[in-house]
């Protein structure tokens, strides 16, 4: 029997905004090694948020995240900035590279985060720009590349520290189909090959083939959970 | 890329804020840097101008001089009733009582108070009670000769001269601490030498800024009439001489050099203010003085005070107040609290009443509010400086939230931004440091070597001096810096990112 590395307990998570929404409700999820999850569902049914909270990037009102024995509710900032850094990659909509940095430098980031030594860094970087086929454009700043380019820039720097656990928010939802593909199948190559165990939002069905869990979400509650 | 690598981008990324930044830190560090290394009045070289006058750095007088309004104070038992003494027009036959003060420009007199004078005894008290103190380089009489001076062009009855005084001074210890400064004037011949009798050979020393406004000024090169009085009760009734001007015989000396004295009256009013200045010393030599006296009919000059040299103006306040423990019933006065004292009375005794008749009436009570005006800019500029820093950090801050939220969310520590954040604050701070230091404190420098300090004195002082203001500037820096990255840890990365 294998057991879950990822745990959700009664999560929940409100906002106010004009009224109290209830983004995530008493949500309970077992995320196990090798997983790749695909979130599902219509806008404002909780799944970017539930990602956040599984990624230690926002805390919910109760309930708990627990990561292989580590609780994250009894973590602190630093904390959980500790366990992102080293367990989890994390890969946004929009991006958020740093704008003044190169791809190279942006990519480098976690590795100096993580006390590597900035020469060692910047190898690794080329080599990690390299495996998501930007070399050539490892000394543009974001602005100078394309958006399918920034997003392989955000996987690049996702990966930077070999994390256990791939999370995207929306990683396909500004490029085209075929460069969503790619984006896809580079997912499917990293949980395969190198045992990643990847959680997606996604609203389109691009990770579906390579998704051997897809988790459907409604009102912030998981009301399907089909397994491949 | 480091995070010190990342805050010298961000230095470079927002040059016009950064740019503020430093200029509200030099500013900041240029007021500091003004406070430490200029003593009061020292802007206007005042201070420095009456160590020449004084020949020391530290006055010893047997009474009071006034200082503050505090001095006038008659709940104290002070007078509030002051004079400056002036020889009426109609009356220059009358005995001249008073001495003037070497000092100061004008003669301050408590109305009914004996002449400023020191007797021998109280001479020999201050030398036997400063004997053995290590700080004191030497002791100076002043000596001084009531005169009455012919001004150039007035060939009128003696109605026309003014009254002045000449000063002794002791040539070989001017050369011995003033070194080339008078050594200039001495290569001009007869500076202060013997005087020959009444046959103008003699040379003096004049302050440029003692003249009547409307006069012709003195100048080098100039011969000076003088009338020498006569001492008609050598001893007097409290054992100081009466002077007899109707008996005196008239001595014309070279002016061989001008001592230029810049007031706070001069700077802040444009020149000399519209009445007798009169009094400032006319440099003589000690054994011409001594000379003059004789033919005075006195044994030797009369002594209105002692000037004390100190080893180093460094230890200057130390010294005066040992001296001040040490001469309890004497008032002892540094050149820099003499150079407070002038700016505090603008140079010359401030005037408030009308002139009339043969005296005229002064109060020293000061005009406007007695408010120190460079502590009060040095507080605007501080809170100004201040909130400018503020602003820039604040503006850092809401700018960065985005960015700082980011590199929380790939694994930055609290620890990770601040380093990010200090270097870009201190980097800011250490150039507006320099900026605002440098400047102010090689025109003081300017002051220390003139008044002899050693270069290991000086690369002490400023160095201290820079040590502090850094220290100060990079500290507050350093502090305001923080904020930035102890907000950060307030907030979820989603928080910061959601609301940005």
């Amino acid at each position: 029997m294998i057991s879950p590395n990822l745990r959700a307990v009664n999560l929940t998570k409100t906002y106010h905004v004009n009224e109290l929404v209830w983004a995530v409700r008493n949500l309970y999820l077992d995320i196990f090694p090798r997983d790749f999850a695909v979130l599902s569902g219509p806008s404002g049914s909780g799944k970017s948020t539930l990602l956040h909270l599984l990624a230690g990037l926002d805390r919910p009102i109760y309930g708990d995240v627990v990561l292989e024995g580590n609780r994250f509710s009894r973590l602190d900032e630093d904390g959980l900035a500790r366990l992102r850094r080293n367990r989890i990659g994390f890969i946004y909509q929009f991006f958020n590279l740093i704008p003044y940095l190169t791809a190279e430098d942006n990519v480098a980031l976690p590795l100096q985060f993580a006390g590597v030594a900035a020469p060692e860094a910047r190898s690794r970087a080329s080599q990690l720009l390299a495996n998501v086929d930007m070399s050539a454009r490892r000394h543009h700043v974001p602005a100078k590349l394309s958006g399918g380019e920034q997003q392989r820039v955000a996987i690049a720097r996702a990966l930077a520290n070999e994390p256990d656990f791939l999370m995207a928010d929306e990683p396909t939802g500004n490029l085209d189909s075929a460069r969503a593909a790619d984006i896809a199948a580079l997912f499917g190559h990293l949980n395969r090959d190198l045992g990643k165990t990847v959680i997606v939002v996604s609203h389109s069905d691009v990770f579906d083939s390579q998704a051997n869990r897809v988790l459907s979400m409604l009102d912030g509650r998981i009301v399907g959970d089909e397994r491949r | 890329m480091s995070f010190v690598g990342l805050g010298l981008i961000n230095v470079r990324r927002n040059l016009g804020r950064s740019v503020l930044a430093i200029i509200s830190m030099a500013i900041a560090s240029l007021v500091v840097t003004s406070l430490l290394s200029l003593a009061p009045s020292a802007h206007t070289a005042e201070h420095l101008a009456l160590r020449f006058l004084l020949g020391g750095d530290i006055l010893v007088t047997p009474q009071p001089v006034v200082t503050s309004a505090a001095d006038l104070d008659p709940a104290r038992g002070t007078p509030a009733s002051w004079h400056l003494d002036r020889l009426p027009p109609d009356t220059a036959g009358l005995l001249a009582e008073a001495a003037p003060w070497p000092w100061a420009y004008g003669y301050l007199a408590v109305d009914g108070a004996p002449p400023p004078l020191l007797s021998d005894a109280q001479i020999a008290s201050v030398e036997q009670a400063l004997q053995g103190q290590a700080k004191l380089a030497g002791i100076v009489p002043l000596s001084f000769l009531p005169v009455l001076e012919r001004v150039e062009g007035q060939d009128g009855p003696p109605t026309s001269y003014v009254r002045s005084f000449l000063a002794g001074r002791d040539i070989a210890a001017d050369v011995e601490w003033w070194g080339g400064y008078f050594e200039t004037l001495l290569s001009r011949g007869s500076y202060l030498g013997d005087p020959a009798g009444a046959s103008g050979s003699g040379g003096v020393v004049c302050d440029e800024a003692r003249t009547q406004r409307g006069y012709p000024g003195t100048r080098a090169g100039a011969s000076l009439a003088l009338v020498l009085p006569q001492a008609i009760d050598p001893q007097g009734g409290s054992g100081l001489p009466v002077w007899d001007f109707t008996r005196g015989t008239q001595t014309e000396f070279d002016v061989v050099g001008t001592l230029r004295t810049v007031t706070a009256t001069e700077l802040t009013q444009g020149g000399p203010v519209d009445y007798y200045w009169g009094t400032g010393a006319i440099l003589t030599a000690q054994v011409t003085i001594d000379q003059l006296a004789r033919q005075a009919g006195l044994n030797r000059a009369p002594v209105a005070g002692l000037a004390i040299k100190a080893k180093d103006l460094v230890k200057l306040d130390e010294l005066v107040g040992a001296i001040r423990a040490a001469l309890p019933d004497f008032r002892v006065l540094s050149v820099r609290e003499l150079a407070a004292s002038l700016a505090w009375t603008g140079g010359v005794v401030p005037l408030v009443g009308e002139v009339s008749g043969a005296q005229v009436m002064f109060s020293l009570v000061p005009r406007g509010l007695p408010l120190d005006l460079n502590l009060i800019f040095a507080v605007l500029a501080f809170t100004i400086a201040a909130m400018i820093v503020a602003a820039n950090l604040l503006v850092l801050l809401i700018e960065r939230r985005r960015e700082i939220s980011i590199l929380r969310s790939l694994g930055a520590r609290t620890a990770d931004i601040a380093v990010m954040v200090q270097t870009e604050v201190l980097l800011l701070s250490l150039a507006g440091c320099v900026l605002g230091f440098w400047p102010i404190r090689l025109l003081a420098t300017i002051t220390l070597v003139a008044n002899r300090l050693s270069i290991g004195q000086i690369a002490s002082l400023t160095l201290g001096d820079f040590g502090l203001v850094c220290g100060i500037a990079l500290g507050l820096a350093a502090l305001f810096g923080l904020l930035p990255a102890i907000a950060s840890t307030r907030t979820t990365c989603m928080e910061a990112l959601r609301n940005d």
